[in-house]
């Protein structure tokens, strides 16, 4: 049985510069989540990884000054500020080397510094980062499990298959797919959360599963 | 249904976490096969609902088999990608420049831009005014620096590389420091690593397998002829050119700099395991032989196109070094003669003192494989012919010298007191001084900014697989 985990999450653990692992994998995750959601917003797949680089070296910067009571949800809303700024940073030092897109570019940048698009930007942004928290999670919890216990619990709750089709496609019993599909859940649920607590808004706003 | 039979929550509880004893868990197995209430209990303890509905959103677009294929990319992320944790430190080392496309001065370097970084060094780009070429500064981490040994250390290795000299080990231009922190001054590279090669452009060609592994054997029995190891042959410390026929190792014993220090406090390494040799992931002494070994897992990374052990840590990476062996090339690539799965095996046996001697034998070895690949007439080395299965072979001699024996006691009845007219051995052959095929020059040309495209294409590569 697995022991709880006593330290803090990632996103926590940042403040540390030396913790290597911690950098290491809010790295792994987040150099996904930048990019996407600069590309999102107008910017060139080759320029990505300027804006990758300057969000990194900001947040590496900016991360020490940091409210040390402050919440992970409270550190996430900053992180999407650092990205929203480099990537309309980097909009701004180069719109005339993209004569063509020029239209596009002014207009991102409109939706960029508009107040009331913050909202859509904030949106996008949790998106983007749940969805690498997610798969970054599952890279890491998938050699813990068998093969087929992994299918059973990938094309029941991702592919969203039923159990009884899965279970016989597997050759497995419906209560070893039921199984299966739990347990990977929980492991995913534990990395995920180990992560950043404050990810899934259950943890955060107490909203019960029943009321759905 | 039976309410009666609903295991309770607390037991369904310690079923998901695998603490039943397998009797009790069957039964609630079963019981789950049928019980509509239990399968939503047991998901509900597993994780809420919003889990459960986000998992589809969150994961799909990727198939399992996707998923797999990119998890040791991503958990062998390297300590280079988290230079610009200390790019400040490194900004205030340097000193102004005027020059506008720089971002500082380094001794008489002008610096434009940090490159990279590996567990022990961060690369920067400057431009030397006087000689008109870029360099590479190799600059120990300023957060390994705050350990005096570490910085004896770096300094120490830093000019035992500086004195080998061969072409397929990176030239060394000089050493200093700067407050403290040593430095390497370096050519300027352009081109490609073997990393990257592998990453892009797997499956390779067995001659240029071959040629590559020769040049790697040929610098290294350099630096063991100097009694120098490398400790840390890895892809992504073989600098291809534009071509493969002049690769440069670089990074000569500077793994050593971090040796004290390569556990961070979280307990992973510093470093990307997968290379090492078993004595060198048990902490043991090493001679030269450990670089015989991530030669082999080199050569095993270009038949297959991934690192020979892979885990989800450091540590499950260190292990399996230690206690398996590597999945077979065959399962990987099938196109992988015989001969070079057996000269694979036979560098990276873990006992090493069964494996190849030394990196000159294996150089010799490489290029008679590269003669027979031309050439099918030219012999492979001996090595690399099927081992015989040795108690097979002595029964075998056993047997024919009973043979002997007894023919020769009965020959000895029979003709005796004939004399038996002995044969004078006939001499072998000569062997075939086979030479090594003519080496094309290729120029390292000092482009500006490649490292850093390069770079930054790495970067996104890496993203992209992660798609």
């Amino acid at each position: 049985m697995n022991t709880p985990e006593t330290r803090p999450s990632i996103l926590i653990r940042l403040r540390d510069h030396s913790d290597r692992e911690a950098w290491q994998q809010f790295v792994q995750v987040y150099r996904g989540v930048i990019r996407r959601v600069a590309i999102r917003y107008g910017l060139q797949e080759a320029d990505t990884s300027d804006v990758v680089q300057e969000v990194l070296i900001r947040i590496s910067k900016g991360i020490v000054g940091f409210d040390h009571d402050s919440n992970q949800a409270r550190f996430r809303t900053w992180l999407g500020q650092v990205i929203r700024s480099a990537i309309i940073d980097h909009h701004r030092r180069r719109p005339r080397e993209q004569a063509s897109g020029l239209t596009k570019v002014h207009e991102q940048l409109a939706q960029l510094t508009d107040k009331d698009d913050q909202q859509a930007f904030d949106q996008v942004m949790s998106h983007e980062s749940r969805n690498e928290i997610f798969r970054w999670a599952a890279r890491r919890i998938r050699g813990e499990f068998t093969e087929s216990s992994w299918m059973a619990f990938w094309k029941t709750s991702v592919e969203q298959q039923s159990v009884d089709a899965v279970a016989d496609q597997l050759g497995r019993s419906v209560g070893a797919v039921y199984t299966s599909r739990s347990r990977i859940m929980r492991r995913l649920r534990e990395e995920v959360q180990r992560f950043d607590e404050s990810l899934m808004p259950e943890d955060s706003s107490g909203e019960s599963p029943d009321e759905r | 249904m039976n309410a009666e039979l609903h295991p309770a929550a607390e037991t369904l509880l310690q079923y998901l976490y695998e603490d039943l004893p397998s009797g009790r868990a069957e039964e609630i197995e079963t019981h789950l096969g049928e019980c509509r209430i239990c399968q939503n209990h047991l998901e509900s303890i597993a994780a809420g609902q919003d889990w459960w509905q986000a998992l589809s959103g969150c994961l799909s677009g990727s198939t399992p088999e996707q998923d797999i294929a990119v998890a040791s990319e991503a958990t062998s992320a390297s300590p280079g990608e988290l230079w610009f944790v200390e790019h400040q430190q490194i900004q205030n080392l340097l000193s102004p420049t005027d020059a506008p496309s720089k971002i500082g001065r380094l001794g008489v370097y002008e610096v434009v831009g940090i490159v990279g970084a590996g567990a022990t060094a961060v690369v920067l780009k400057a431009f030397d005014g006087a000689l008109n070429r870029f360099v590479a500064i190799k600059l120990l981490r300023p957060t390994l620096a705050a350990s005096p040994i570490s910085r004896k250390r770096f300094a120490r290795e830093a000019r035992a590389a500086a004195s080998i000299v061969h072409e397929n080990v990176i030239e060394i231009y000089g050493v200093s420091e700067v407050d403290g922190l040593p430095y390497l001054v370096m050519p300027y590279v352009r081109g490609e690593s073997l990393a990257k090669r592998i990453e892009q452009s797997w499956p390779m060609s067995t001659e240029a397998m071959l040629h590559i592994a020769c040049q790697v054997a040929d610098g290294l029995a350099a630096a063991h002829d100097k009694g120098l190891i490398h400790r840390d042959v890895k892809p992504s410390n073989i600098l291809l050119g534009d071509g493969i026929e002049r690769l440069k190792l670089t990074d000569f014993g500077l793994a050593r700099a971090v040796d004290d220090l390569g556990l961070t406090r979280s307990g992973t390494l510093a470093g990307t395991p997968e290379y090492m040799s078993p004595e060198q992931a048990r902490g043991e002494t090493i001679d030269h032989r450990t670089d015989l070994f991530s030669l082999g897992s080199v050569l095993y990374a270009m038949c297959t196109g991934r690192p020979p052990y892979t885990s989800d840590s450091c540590y499950g990476v260190l292990r399996r070094i230690v206690e398996e062996s590597p999945r077979p090339i065959s399962e990987l690539n099938p196109d992988v003669p015989n001969w070079m799965r057996l000269l694979v095996t036979r560098l990276m046996e873990k006992d090493r003192d069964r494996r190849m001697a030394g990196a000159s034998l294996v150089a010799k070895t490489l290029r008679q494989c590269l003669n027979h690949l031309h050439d099918p007439h030219q012999c492979l080395p001996p090595e690399l012919l099927p081992r015989r299965n040795p108690t097979w072979h002595r029964s075998v001699i056993a047997i024919l010298l009973v043979i002997v024996t007894v023919s020769a006691v009965i020959a000895g009845m029979v003709m005796w007191p004939a004399t038996i007219p002995v044969q004078p051995p006939r001499p072998h052959p000569p062997t075939v001084d086979t030479e090594s095929p003519p080496v094309v020059s290729a120029e390292w040309d000092d482009g500006v900014g490649q490292i850093l495209n390069e770079l930054d294409r790495q970067l996104n590569d890496l993203d992209l697989g992660i798609e």
